[in-house]
């Protein structure tokens, strides 16, 4: 299995890995003696023995500690990074799969994380462990380093045979569903409609059959992964039993081991075995969190925010598109847009929905790269108003004085637009910080929100996308007044659903099969 | 601890089982550190192969308890948590709660795998751990009194004080990790949402870059947890040579004979007790959180259909909990059977809110604002898993007449990301005419459709014998008995369609604009 790994963290991993198996193999090689000397010595405690073993114990645990640490510490931070780069992913479009987003940044990144964290530090370690013990055991009694040598393979040779099927038993399960794909979670979900149907009883029976089927599905899995640990148990039992007989022969028949040997081997050989074995678990988790990185991935591959890719020149139209085409690469919306929104104008956009008249707003505003072609701007300073509205966790002054106007200025901005009695029946006024977009406003009194804004700030240039739904009276009455009067210090460029705002416009252009051209007036 | 019940015998049978296969693992450590011991002392042959003999069979039953006991365990776990999930289910179909949000559900989902990991990291290991370490000090008493107190000790600290210590850490590191994933999903969640205006505003780069710190306290969190895992391994290692170092001082004037057999035993017998020290130290947080979950079981259905022909509502008025004003105020209304009734005005005037507290009323057919859709075949939601009579053409038929031909009945709705709005309004259409009932309660049933498939809607609608609607599309409105003109919270008129339109007031005036409409 290739390890998606930086080169550098790997060989650091595996020199602490080193580090720590040498100070085991040391801690063992001072134990062997002093109990060498114990048994068939002179049963004098071997002070100098002591201490070096408990030295090299105290590294072998301390190296172990750090090896722990410092390699979820690089896991962690690549783990940040990851986000990072996620989060670079999100446009304007996220919102319609915030789901999907949200649960590849905190479920999938989380369920990912054992991956680096534990997977990837465990198989360099045990890599290095198998190697080293093997290799001191040549020295300490070859004997035994050739049984386990003849007896690993049959761990790796299992697990090609019985392992993989589990493998990709549990991948594709793991897969298979979203995150919020149990109908448990659903059900819990979508209780309402459950209630309204009055569906209690079925959808309850349903549950217990699929709480039933989760059950079975999961033993199954579960079993062969036992199955696979009781084969390997059996296959260390049959090296440890080996390795064991015959240091037991070697000792009685043919005297030519020492106590030393026969100890420090007994003392390896578990050691080596248990490696084998964390190495056919660990593959298995290793493989079910890449599942997860594949979520994480599909992501990444979005194409995120674009950068900047208008021009900007102050000199003549306040927008000007040249041989503009619009949409994405297997869709072109709009074809040859050449148009040139003169300043302090109203300009009007219509035509059917789903044409691409929100798209060429985009596009103008700096969130939809053309195709092909200029988008050259006056001024990077857009207004936008819509009914839509997002409240960062802020206050109504901080959003609409964003930072620059004064209390006073925004209260009569408030009392103009007929807004100061709605804002009145928050508990602190313009100061009640609004948690979780939990809006108090109407449809229009979003809108009228939105014109206080552009004149606070006033823009430059200002994109207006009208509601479709309908207004109150009072607003609509409200946004032709002071449509009119933003043409003195803005161009606005508004798409447009009704008939009275397309009175008010300097210029009306109708898009409609791809095709933007000239409207009337 | 009540859903243990039926699951006890399992649960019990695994842990003996667990205490037995621990037993025998740490005597053939034991057994191998005798026979060396003893080989050097030149015994007759058949007494080392019988050692080894023994070592070997004990390695085997070792092996097959282990792997019926994790059979027995996470069987009784599963079936556990299972039966915790439909009680939880049954009990939330009482709840007045919204669980639409989807923090809410990972939360659950979270708090599920809490579970799991409770019963079979945290509790049963602790129990098998604790029982062989009294086997343990009782076989020391065996040797001598000494090596009792070592045994007692070390179980205590490992057992015990370790876990207490830890508790307290991992409390702190888990409050803060909450609290920051929490902070962090919220922000990314108004990043998302906010991404229009943030842009345009030039501040999304801002928004992005404290999203991005937020991260960066996650990952220091995480260093954290991941360095008291590190002081644990520290610390039980340092446990672990203490106690050899003990046993070699202790023995040396005695039976030095024995030994390695105790070396080896201590290195086993840490073997049980390492695992069981960080999910022990988890305990008290994970056991806190298992007890949200449990919920009073689920009390008898609160009858509150009304077997009353009408609905009425008189001087109704609703805040959201969490709201700073009033959603409806003296809101009055009666629906009698076979009349049709709109409901108009612009969004957020409490249109919604209404026909809330409308729903439930009597035996109708809903559609809501979030119309839910379960993973499942489409005709498992179609039906509610059955729960309406219905033939396999007769539900084929309606997916073509609302232009649903790419659904076939079998195909599995693996998340509703994948079904648009427009595809949900038309398959929920499609349950409520399955569910067939008289009355018909529905929010913006022809929002996200195109002009055919609105009519085919209204037609539907028209054709139920009583129907409340909430609706900005005003193109059928002269078709309702009677049109109630929302605003800020209140019914402001009421009435035929000729009387308010001859009235000119809201009614009116919506009307006039909704023709005016490109």
């Amino acid at each position: 299995m290739k390890l998606e790994y930086p080169r550098k963290w790997l060989i650091s991993f595996a020199v602490i890995s080193l580090m720590i198996v040498i100070f085991y193999i040391l801690f063992g090689h001072h134990l062997s003696l002093i109990l060498s000397d114990f048994i068939v010595g002179d049963q004098v405690l071997p002070m100098e023995h002591l201490i070096w073993m408990l030295v090299f114990f105290a590294a072998f645990v301390s190296m172990r500690a750090i090896y722990k640490y410092v390699t979820a510490y690089v896991a962690n931070s690549r783990m940040a990074s990851l986000g990072d780069r996620l989060l670079q992913r999100v446009d304007d479009t996220t919102n319609k799969k915030s789901e999907s987003f949200l649960n590849a940044l905190f479920i999938h990144m989380e369920k990912y994380r054992p991956f680096e964290s534990v997977f990837i530090p465990t198989i360099v370690n045990t890599m290095v462990k198998l190697v080293v013990i093997i290799i001191a055991l040549f020295f300490v009694h070859m004997n035994a380093a050739i049984i386990l040598l003849l007896t690993a393979p049959f761990v790796p040779l299992y697990y090609v045979l019985v392992g993989l099927q589990t493998r990709d038993e549990a991948y594709r399960q793991a897969s298979q569903f979203d995150d919020m794909g149990t109908l448990f979670l659903n059900l819990v979900r979508g209780k309402d409609t459950v209630r309204n149907t009055g569906s209690e009883g079925t959808v309850s029976a349903k549950l217990d059959e699929n709480n039933e089927d989760f059950v079975s599905q999961t033993m199954k899995i579960l079993k062969f992964a036992f199955q696979s640990s009781l084969m390997l148990e059996f296959i260390t039992i049959l090296g440890i039993g080996l390795v064991a007989l015959e240091l037991g022969l070697q000792i009685i028949f043919f005297e030519n081991i020492t106590f030393y040997a026969a100890f420090f081997t007994l003392l390896l050989a578990p050691e080596f075995y248990n490696a084998l074995k964390v190495l056919g678990v660990e593959f298995h988790n290793g493989q079910l969190a890449r599942g997860h990185k594949d979520k994480i991935n599909e992501w990444l591959k979005q194409p995120g925010q674009a950068p900047e890719y208008r021009t900007q020149a102050d000199d003549g139209a306040a927008v000007a598109l040249h041989d503009v085409e619009i949409g994405f690469p297997d869709n072109t919306m709009i074809r040859d847009v050449n148009i040139g929104f003169e300043p302090n104008t109203i300009n009007a956009i219509t035509g059917p929905s789903g044409g691409g008249k929100t798209t060429l707003l985009r596009s103008i505003v700096g969130l939809m790269p053309p195709l092909a072609g200029e988008v050259r701007v006056a001024s990077y300073d857009i207004g936008y108003i819509s009914d839509d509205i997002y409240f960062n966790d802020s206050t109504l002054y901080e959003y609409l004085s964003d930072g620059t106007a004064s209390e006073d200025a925004v209260l009569g901005i408030l009392e103009d637009l007929k807004l100061a009695g709605s804002v009145s029946k928050l508990k602190e006024g313009i100061h009640t910080p609004i948690i979780n977009n939990n809006v108090p406003f109407s449809g229009g009194e979003i809108v009228r929100l939105k014109i206080a804004r552009v004149l606070l700030k006033r823009p430059r240039i200002i994109v207006m996308d009208e509601p479709t739904e309908f207004l109150d009276a009072e607003t609509e009455s409200l946004i032709l007044k002071y449509l009119e009067g933003f043409k003195a210090f803005s161009t606005i460029i508004a798409v447009v659903h009704r008939r009275r705002l397309l009175g008010i416009s300097d210029t009306h252009h109708h898009l409609e099969n791809g095709q933007i051209r000239r409207g009337d007036i | 601890m009540s859903y243990l019940k039926n699951e006890k015998k399992h649960i019990i049978y695994s842990i003996i089982l667990g205490v037995i296969g621990s037993l025998i693992g740490i005597s053939i450590f034991a057994l191998s550190g005798y026979m060396i011991s003893l080989s050097f002392f030149e015994p007759p042959i058949f007494v080392i192969l019988f050692i080894i003999a023994v070592i070997k069979l004990f390695g085997m039953a070792k092996g097959g308890l282990k792997y019926l006991e994790r059979l027995l365990s996470h069987n009784s776990t599963f079936k556990l948590i299972s039966r915790m999930r439909s009680r939880y289910f049954e009990s939330s179909l009482n709840s007045d709660e919204d669980m639409h949000s989807v923090r809410f559900i990972q939360t659950l989902s979270r708090y599920f795998e809490d579970i799991e990991d409770y019963y079979i990291t945290i509790i049963y290991p602790y129990i098998m751990a604790a029982l062989v370490s009294i086997f343990v000090i009782l076989l020391a008493g065996l040797i001598d009194v000494q090596i009792v107190i070592t045994a007692l000790v070390l179980s205590l600290i490992m057992l015990i004080v370790f876990p207490l210590i830890f508790s307290i850490w991992h409390e702190k590191i888990d409050a803060d990790y909450r609290t920051l994933d929490q902070n962090a999903f919220m922000k990314t969640y108004q990043f998302i949402h906010g991404f229009p205006d943030l842009f345009v505003d030039n501040k999304n780069k801002a928004v992005q870059s404290e999203i991005s710190r937020q991260l960066d306290s996650i990952r220091h969190n995480k260093n954290k947890d991941s360095l008291k895992e590190a002081v644990i391994e520290l610390l039980t290692g340092l446990a672990q040579i203490g106690t050899i170092v003990l046993i070699i001082f202790l023995m040396q004037n005695d039976d030095v004979f024995l030994i390695p057999m105790l070396i080896l035993l201590v290195i086993s017998y840490f073997e049980v007790l390492t695992p069981v020290v960080e999910p022990a130290g988890r305990f008290f947080n994970t056991h806190r959180k298992v007890g949200e979950i449990e919920r009073p079981a689920p009390g008898a259905a609160d009858g509150r259909k009304i077997s009353d022909e009408s609905i009425t509502l008189e001087n109704v008025s609703y805040k959201y909990p969490a709201g700073a004003y009033e959603a409806l105020s003296d809101v009055d209304i009666t629906v009698n059977p076979g009349e049709k009734h709109a409901i108009i005005g612009s969004s957020g005037s409490g249109k919604t809110t209404l026909l809330n507290q409308i729903i439930g009323q009597k035996d109708m057919a809903v559609m809501p604002q979030h119309l839910d859709f379960y993973n499942a075949t489409i005709r498992d939601n179609l039906t509610m898993f059955g729960h309406f009579e219905s033939s396999d053409e007769e539900m084929e038929h309606l997916l073509a007449e609302f232009e649903l031909e790419h659904f076939k009945l079998d195909d599995f709705i693996y998340f509703t990301g994948q079904l648009s709005g427009g595809e949900k309004k038309r398959l929920h259409l499609i349950r409520m005419i399955l569910e067939d009932k008289d009355w018909w309660v529905l929010d913006e049933p022809s929002a996200k459709l195109n002009r055919e498939l609105q009519e085919k809607v209204w037609r539907k609608i028209f054709d139920t014998p009583t129907a409340i609607v909430s609706t900005h599309d005003l193109s059928h409105l002269d078709r309702f008995d009677v049109i109630h003109f929302m605003e800020a919270g209140r019914i402001i008129e009421s009435g035929g369609y000729g009387e308010l339109m001859a009235r000119g007031g809201a009614t009116a005036e919506a009307v006039r604009r909704f023709a005016e409409y490109l």
